[in-house]
């Protein structure tokens, strides 16, 4: 076999020879870098991760008042006041969806917070499975850690408070049918009420992640040390928009409106495509300020200015972004803000890696 | 470590490589200097400039060549030299390629109807066999091929079957089964999360019937068993899985004796969770002492015994993940992510490096040794 290489390979390190020592002064310079990036990623824990998983702390908290409030006198409860708390901790999880890392990685915490994008329709069949079951033990929170995860989050409290003719009187309704409908309602707010305290413990505990991080040290077998967790935070801002560009709008845009997808759209039970969309862009730019403080000055007008077009660009997408896509007169607007958060991606993936001496991976991103 | 290289910008496309290798200094001095090399010649799925492809790699350089999208595994056919790159994400093209002359445009095949490739083939002969998915259903398939790709027959086989190889001289094929439930065309996480349905299963390659079936024990659910190395006995097999959990550490190594059962190997000692519960590749060495499996998300190489399998030692190289044996004993291969290419010396102590290089690309799963 042969084959003329193009590319000629440069040659490391030879047979038996070990590698050079490092020089004090690389020696230092590679013990700054390190240093920066565990100092960047305590920055982004305190800045950005914790306040955000308070928020939805505090959100799912609310929200699981509101159903127990609710099923306390389900004939004359107070519907809205349910969506209301709905809205809210979505918008927080909207807020704090980007991070990957951590406890919320453990148990499949993410997945059952929110099972999205949903295949098959796979949350309606489950959801139905447990309404038909009847049976309070399908509640508890430990059942649900180690059930099916479509029907003990947000998408299956969406489809409880949007679906359907009248979704208020299928939750009034007298007689077992109502109550179990609420019941199940109350369950899946407890279940995430419980796994964002959970969450928000985790961070924030003395051999939590927060403290393993200061500390420069291993917190499970998730990261070794400060630098590990800086290159694991900041590819999740990275993927963050993997989420937004290729998850959220892609798969509802397609090729053209005829063959756009209106129900891929995240949330459009409730009219949210648009807002999550809009609230995972904030996020991003809130840790991306983070990461960015170290970097040159010269490096962040770039971002900012890449960051207030997107933003604007999101703002100018309708709420019903999947309709929207379908809609030829509508559709460049989606585009247009699909085309400003690549944007953004391209810039950040290509600058704050190189400023922050943090490499991200290529293998290591993938499942697979 | 970090080398810069100024390569083109041009994008790899098919007609546009003779001029990038234009652009490329020093290639013609090397391919002039041993005209007969390589002796030894690695191949891989890459990302180079941006561009998915692939690469022949040699100790005195790379060949890139551009492919129709982003490859996975790769697999020598039997009775020539060239090379199957099987697609994966979206997985919609297998390639041929002639090593003699990479950037010669390949033949490519496609997927059977509504499928997708999972990434990895089979030789035995003139038979191909291919992994592939169902995108409507997601159901799993395994799928017999001439050897230009030209389908044969269809077996259903479980959810996600992605690793595949034949043993015992063609007499049986393996397939390891993932057992995630994605909907192929839907980005999603698994349907079946915690509750996946992972195996690795026998098959006569002739009726297609199953010979045996293994799997995990029942509170490991949450493990994918996904990669595969056959033993030079033709009837050990060296697997390599990934948790879907991490709330605890779980083995993500075995060793399964075929018409037996699964045995599980050791994680690494010391750093339980070194391989961060994840394996990307696995490969057993020439003299069947050694089974070696890469980490990429620990950046870890891990070494064990074959025969009492004892773990005997890791070595660290960021982002690493293919693995290729060598045709010498006791002698590995490996890439990265970064463009890394070492060839690792095996012993009971662990690793030691022959000798490392960096080339321009970013080295995707799998490493095949031609």
């Amino acid at each position: 076999m042969r084959f003329a290489p193009t590319t000629p390979l440069l040659k490391l390190a030879a047979e038996t020879k070990p590698a050079p020592p490092l020089t004090p002064a690389a020696r230092a310079a590679a013990a700054a870098k390190a240093a920066l990036a565990a100092k960047t990623a305590l920055a982004v824990t305190d800045q950005f991760i914790i306040p955000a998983y308070r928020t939805l702390a505090q959100a799912t908290d609310a929200q699981e008042k509101a159903w127990i409030a609710f099923a306390a006198k389900r004939e004359t409860g107070d519907f809205a006041n349910l969506r209301a708390a709905y809205n809210a901790s979505c918008d927080a999880w909207a807020g704090a969806q980007l991070v990957k890392t951590g406890p919320i990685s453990l148990f499949l915490r993410g997945d059952r917070f929110a099972y999205w994008p949903e295949a098959r329709n796979v949350t309606q069949r489950t959801l139905d499975a447990l309404l038909a079951a009847n049976d309070p033990k399908e509640l508890t929170p430990d059942n649900f850690a180690h059930d099916a995860v479509a029907a003990q989050g947000l998408t299956a409290l969406e489809r409880l408070l949007y679906d359907g003719d009248n979704p208020a009187q299928a939750l009034k309704a007298s007689g077992r049918a109502g109550q179990w409908r609420t019941q199940v309602g109350q369950g899946i707010a407890h279940n995430l009420s419980v796994i964002a305290k959970d969450v928000l413990a985790e961070w924030t505990a003395p051999d939590g992640v927060r403290a393993a991080i200061a500390a420069n040290k291993a917190w499970k077998t998730i990261f070794a040390d400060g630098p590990e967790a800086a290159r694991l935070l900041l590819t999740d801002l990275v993927a963050g928009f993997k989420l937004m560009h290729d998850v959220k709008l892609l798969p509802v845009l397609g090729a053209n409106a005829e063959v756009a997808k209106p129900k891929s759209a995240e949330a459009w039970r409730s009219g949210r495509s648009q807002r999550d969309l809009k609230l995972n862009l904030t996020a991003a730019h809130a840790m991306t300020k983070v990461f960015a403080e170290p970097i040159p000055a010269a490096h962040k007008p770039k971002i900012e200015a890449l960051y207030a077009a997107a933003e604007k660009a999101t703002d100018a997408v309708p709420a019903d972004l999947g309709e929207a896509a379908a809609d030829p007169r509508r559709r460049p607007r989606v585009d247009a803000a699909r085309a400003a958060i690549k944007a953004v991606q391209t810039e950040i993936a290509k600058t704050l890696p190189a400023d922050l001496s943090i490499t991200l991976g290529f293998n290591s991103l993938d499942g697979d | 470590m970090a080398i810069d290289w100024t390569i083109s910008r041009r994008g790899l496309v098919y007609g546009g490589i003779a001029a990038l290798a234009g652009t490329l200094g020093g290639s013609r001095r090397n391919a002039r200097a041993n005209p007969n090399f390589p002796s030894r010649t690695l191949i891989s799925a890459a990302r180079i400039n941006d561009t998915d492809g692939g690469a022949l790699v040699c100790e005195e350089g790379l060949c890139p060549f551009a492919l129709p999208a982003r490859a996975h595994g790769a697999i020598r056919l039997a009775r020539s030299e060239q090379v199957v790159l099987v697609g994966r994400r979206p997985g919609k093209f297998a390639a041929i390629i002639d090593p003699a002359s990479p950037q010669t445009a390949p033949r490519v095949f496609a997927p059977l109807e509504g499928h997708r490739f999972a990434g990895h083939a089979a030789v035995n002969g003139e038979t191909l066999v291919t992994s592939e998915m169902d995108e409507e259903s997601g159901e799993g398939a395994v799928v017999w091929r001439n050897a230009s790709g030209m389908p044969k027959q269809r077996l259903a086989l479980g959810i996600e079957p992605h690793d595949v190889l034949f043993a015992r001289g063609g007499d049986t094929l393996v397939a390891a089964v993932g057992g995630i439930a994605h909907a192929a065309v839907i980005k999603g996480p698994a349907i079946n999360a915690g509750k996946i349905d992972s195996f690795i299963v026998e098959l006569d390659p002739k009726s297609g019937n199953v010979i045996r079936r293994h799997r995990l024990p029942a509170d490991m659910k949450s493990l994918s068993l996904r990669h595969m190395a056959l033993a030079p006995d033709g009837e050990t097999v060296a697997f390599g899985m990934q948790d879907q959990d991490r709330s605890e550490v779980r083995p993500v190594m075995g060793l399964l004796r075929l018409g037996r059962g699964i045995d599980l190997l050791p994680l690494p000692e010391g750093e339980a969770g070194g391989l961060r519960s994840y394996i990307g590749s696995v490969a057993v060495d020439s003299s069947g002492r050694y089974v070696a499996a890469t980490s990429p998300k620990g950046g870890t190489v891990g070494l064990w015994s074959l025969s009492d399998g004892r773990w005997l030692g890791g070595f660290n190289l960021p982002d690493v993940c293919g693995l290729a044996a060598d045709d010498q004993s006791a002698r590995f291969w490996v890439t990265s992510g970064y463009g890394d290419v070492a060839r690792l010396r095996a012993d009971d102590e662990g690793f030691a490096v022959d000798a490392q290089w960096r080339a321009p690309a970013a080295f995707d799963n799998h490493l095949l040794r031609i």
